[in-house]
């Protein structure tokens, strides 16, 4: 048998199709979900955050700068920088609310050589150069030119200080004054850097500020050591100023991937395990088919001894063949015996009924003779040879009688009697035999119970019995004659205490002609299992050599005026 | 032109609001204690009224109120008039304020101010003015170190203290746990800053060996910390110290709660976290390892005179106070004690004299100390105790209060000569 035409191999070819397809189907769904997952985190919906991001932080600096504007072209600013020179109460008011911002550390006055020479406090104000004694310098940040404002900085977060940058502008100058320095707004890094991120719920989208130096500063204003791989160039806020974003979807497709490799897994075990279990049980179901064959080869062949093995424990479809194989192999040697033991009988009934025509007739006229002759024989020696002769012609007839109740049994009109009433007559007849032998009969059991059967052939087959336990048994012995019910038949237990048989003697004690006596016929066994066959019954026999025997005779139970069928 | 518009809103203000208002519905001006003929002197308080500090100016005007009960019963005691204004947590608006205070509405001493840096602005100009500003609330340790001066007092813990004592226990705390890395939380402004320098310090000076692990610098009444608390989450130290204090640190915690912040670290704040309205914003639940602390506590320390405070505080308002009541109360206690020494509150230099090294028993001493005024820095010098939130429903509506207590002897955190001389400078005086 090869792959191809084995059903199992089939069944495999079936099943890793199916799995292959499904893994296949959901990869294409995954591949999908996740472009779509992607697409949807990066695709134009992030390009517009981008832009809002990049308008939040360029609105902020604007501000800023107009902030700036307002202060930078006061007539009043330059005397800030002015040496000696007084502020106008006024004046300073109005420096210190705008420095009063949650976003500024303060106001920030340079004179012409960009040295820093007065400062006013903002609402954030700590650190250099508000705290005196702390250096503070813009020395080396880098400088960018936005119009007629320039951006200095960033100062990156340092030794755990928080960063920050200066957006300055040139004051406006005054009659008589060459260059009245500048002012400028120190604010806060955070400031800028908290609204450079972006509103992602997901949290794929990282976006951290590009600054002119090449710092790439994390929304909460901390420079980032290492690139990430696959950064992106964002909107650009000012020139060198940048949102740089990154991709970062691992944290949500992560658990994808490996689920979808859980699954590419799970898939192939399957399909390995799948293959595996297929290949053992294409190697357990050829072996147990193969015994299949090899039994109905052997039935073929005429063993009508050969069984398939079964195991009790299991009960697969295999097993249901097996057992139906046996039974039908059961069957099929019943039917062979029947048919052969009624081919035998048919012959041995003709042969009988021949032989008995043709001796019975010439014996009737030898016994009248012999009987004539005795009648007038005086010598009493003679007349007594006589005697035997006619006993053996009786011996004779009763053979043949046995041969022609042989050859033409045929089963009597059955009827629904009560067993005891078989018991009565069996061992009311059989009484002067078991009297002479100083054998007793007890019958015992359920006297009421009914047998469907012909009543003379149940005697008789009794009648047969008992005479082969009376002539077994010893003087004094007890035969037992025993009915019970045993499911929808009555049981009748023939039992003695005698010589019982060896396991040899057992074995052909039913088959006719066969007898352990010198003065049997081997036929009385024969007879009666075949008359209690005749009346749908069985026959069985257990014996012991030296304990004795039980004949057991199954007959067909019945209740009196009650079709016979209802309980069989 | 624009100075009188102000100063004519300013007046208009002032003749409109002068009663004592019901509690908790204060407008922008408060007067309290005696009026203006019968009063021996007038101490002008900043406080805000309104946003995220508002509850601090409320809680320290009904302080000042149980302040000037325990006054009017004592025979003898000055009359003091309080005007209370909102300074709307702004230097420009306070400076300006205390300027009309003083130069307009008389005012002998200034108190008050919740912000560090409009309380470093008021200080500057009450030293440019030699007017005594006596500090209740704001807590920078730079306003009695580096820029202290003659006429600035504070009567409530600084940052030195407060951390100098966190410090102490995260060191004990280190013994036990072995904790590495520690990061820093604090709103970008003068008090944020300067807790994170007198923590450093501490830490150097006892000698822990801890790894910086990032500073935090949101703004002050940030609204939404999901941007710090998810940089926190991506690279967690072992110990986050805060300085966010008040409706910040309650919205930290609110937010942070939802995340896994307090299952992965360590959240300590030892000025301000422990503080009576953010133990109640906790519900029934703190959050899991919070160490808190703060300058003013409804169960500790379990003296007499605390639980009389409280319980004066409470018939008053109906509420238990937060540290800002005690800071405005102990204000007002000190400067009517130093008028009293002093004999008349307009005698300045008396008033300074008096002021420093003065004694005051108040409700934050545990038994066995008496708070007093350093005369070296001007600070006062008070015990620190730091704790666990525990459920107790003692003071309704909190339902978690500290407990598991360490307490830190208050001459065992107070500057050494060595820090005094750093942080003033060489040629700086001992005092100011």
């Amino acid at each position: 048998m090869t792959p191809r035409t084995s059903l199992v191999g089939k069944y495999t070819v079936l099943s890793l199709v199916l799995i292959l397809s499904a893994v296949t189907g959901l990869s294409i769904i995954y591949a999908r979900f996740s472009d779509t997952l992607i697409e949807r985190l990066s695709g134009e919906r992030l390009e517009a955050q981008l832009a809002g991001t990049a308008n939040r932080v360029s609105a902020f600096i604007a501000n800023r700068i107009y902030q700036l504007e307002i202060l930078s072209s006061h007539p009043a600013m330059p005397l800030y920088v002015a040496d000696g020179m007084e502020v106008p109460e006024g004046i300073a008011e109005l420096v210190r609310v705008e420095a009063d911002s949650p976003d500024l550390y303060g106001i920030l006055f340079f004179d012409g050589g960009n040295s820093l020479v007065n400062l006013v406090p903002g609402q954030a104000a700590s650190g250099a150069p508000y705290w005196q004694g702390d250096p503070w310098s813009m020395a080396g940040l880098p400088r960018t030119e936005y119009g007629r404002t320039e951006i200095i900085g960033p100062h990156v977060p340092d030794d755990g200080e928080p960063g920050f940058v200066i957006i300055r502008q040139r004051l406006r100058s005054l009659p008589g004054m060459e260059d009245p320095g500048s002012v400028g707004l120190h604010v806060r890094l955070a400031a800028i850097t908290e609204r450079v991120r972006l509103e992602d719920l997901a949290g794929a989208t990282r976006t951290y500020l590009r600054t002119p130096n090449g710092n790439l500063l994390t929304p909460a204003g901390h420079p980032l050591r290492d690139v990430p791989k696959g950064l992106r160039e964002g909107p650009e806020i000012l020139p060198g100023w940048r949102i740089d974003y990154e991709i970062e979807a691992g944290h949500i497709l992560n658990p994808l991937r490996t689920a979808q490799l859980g699954m590419y897994a799970l898939a192939a075990a399957t399909g390995i395990g799948l293959v595996a279990v297929f290949w053992r049980l294409a190697r357990s179901l050829r072996r147990r088919v193969d015994q299949l064959v090899t039994g109905a080869d052997a039935l073929a062949g005429g063993d009508l001894q050969y069984r398939l093995g079964v195991q009790d424990q299991r009960w697969d479809e295999i097993d249901v063949l097996a057992h139906g194989f046996n039974s039908m192999a059961n069957r099929l040697q019943q039917m062979m015996n029947r048919t052969i033991q009624s081919e035998k009988m048919a012959v041995l009934g003709e042969f009988a009924t021949g032989v008995a025509h043709e001796v019975r007739n010439p014996l009737g006229t030898i016994k009248l003779t012999v009987q004539a002759l005795g009648r007038k024989e005086p010598d009493q020696r003679r007349r007594e040879l006589l005697n035997d002769v006619e006993d053996e012609i009786d011996r004779l007839n009763r053979v043949v009688s046995d041969l022609l109740t042989y050859g033409r049994a045929s089963a009597g009109d059955p009827s629904c009697f009560e067993i005891r009433t078989a018991f009565r007559k069996a061992t009311t007849l059989v009484e002067p035999e078991s009297r002479e032998r100083g054998v007793d009969i007890n019958a015992s059991g359920d006297s009421r119970l009914c047998i469907h059967a012909n009543p003379e052939q149940v005697v008789q087959s009794l009648v047969n019995l008992l005479i082969n336990a009376i002539q077994a048994s010893q003087e004094d012995d007890i035969i037992r004659l025993r009915a019970s019910t045993e499911g929808a038949f009555v049981r009748i237990d023939v039992t003695d205490h005698g010589c019982g048989m060896e396991p040899a003697t057992r074995e052909r004690v039913t088959d006719p002609f066969y007898t352990t006596r010198a003065d049997g016929t081997g036929l009385g066994l024969s007879i009666t299992r075949q008359l209690v066959l005749l009346n749908g019954g069985q026959l069985t026999l257990t014996s012991e050599a030296g304990e004795g025997t039980t004949v057991t005779v199954h007959l067909p139970r019945c209740i009196p005026g009650e079709p016979t069928s209802l309980h069989l | 032109m624009r100075r009188a518009t102000c100063v004519a809103l300013w007046t208009a203000a002032t003749l409109l609001i002068t009663q004592t208002p019901a509690l908790g519905d204060f407008g922008a001006r408060v007067e309290l204690g005696a009026d203006a003929d019968a009063a021996d002197g007038t101490v002008a308080c900043m406080y805000p009224m309104t946003g995220r500090g508002a509850t601090y100016g409320r809680d320290s005007i009904h302080g000042i109120q149980v302040a000037l009960d325990r006054l009017a019963e004592e025979p003898g005691a000055p009359r003091l008039r309080v005007i209370i204004e909102d300074s709307r947590s702004k230097a420009s608006f306070a400076v300006r304020m205390a300027e009309d205070f003083v130069q307009r509405e008389g005012a002998e001493i200034l108190c008050g101010i919740v912000s560090s840096g409009v309380g470093r602005a008021v200080s500057q100009f009450a030293r440019d003015n030699e007017t005594i500003l006596v500090g209740t609330d704001h807590a920078s340790s730079r306003l009695t170190l580096e820029e202290g001066h003659r006429h600035y007092f504070r009567v409530s813990s600084d940052t030195w203290y407060s951390h100098a004592a966190g410090a102490r226990y995260l060191q004990e705390m280190q013994e036990r746990t072995g904790w590495r890395t520690l990061a820093f939380l604090g709103p970008d402004y003068e008090y944020g800053r300067v807790a994170w320098r007198d923590l450093r310090t501490s830490l150097e000076q006892l000698g822990v060996d801890y790894e910086q692990a990032g500073t935090y610098w949101p703004r002050l009444y940030e609204p939404d910390y999901s941007l710090y608390i998810q940089a926190l989450l991506e690279s967690p130290p072992d110990i986050l110290v805060t300085g966010l204090w008040g409706g910040d640190f309650n919205a930290f915690v609110q937010q942070a709660r939802t995340t896994r912040l307090f299952e992965v670290m360590t959240v300590a704040n030892f000025d301000a976290g422990g503080n009576y309205d953010t133990l109640v914003s906790f519900g029934a639940l703190a959050p899991q390892g919070l160490i808190l602390s703060a300058r003013h506590h409804v169960n500790w320390p379990d003296t007499e005179r605390n639980r009389h405070f409280v319980q004066a505080f409470h018939d008053k308002t109906g509420t238990y106070p937060s540290y800002a009541a005690v800071g405005a109360y102990t204000g007002i206690i000190a400067i009517a004690r130093a008028t009293s020494q002093a004999g008349t509150i307009g005698d300045t230099e008396a008033m300074i004299d008096a002021l420093r090294g003065l004694e005051l028993p108040l409700p934050t001493d545990p038994p066995g100390h008496t708070s007093y005024i350093d005369p070296e820095t001007h600070q006062i010098v008070q015990a620190q105790a730091i704790g666990s939130p525990r459920e107790d429903d003692a003071f309704p509506p909190a339902r978690v209060l500290l407990g598991d207590w360490r307490v830190y002897e208050a001459e065992s955190l107070k500057p050494s000569a060595a820090v005094l001389q750093r942080r003033r400078g060489p040629t700086a005086d001992a005092s100011p």
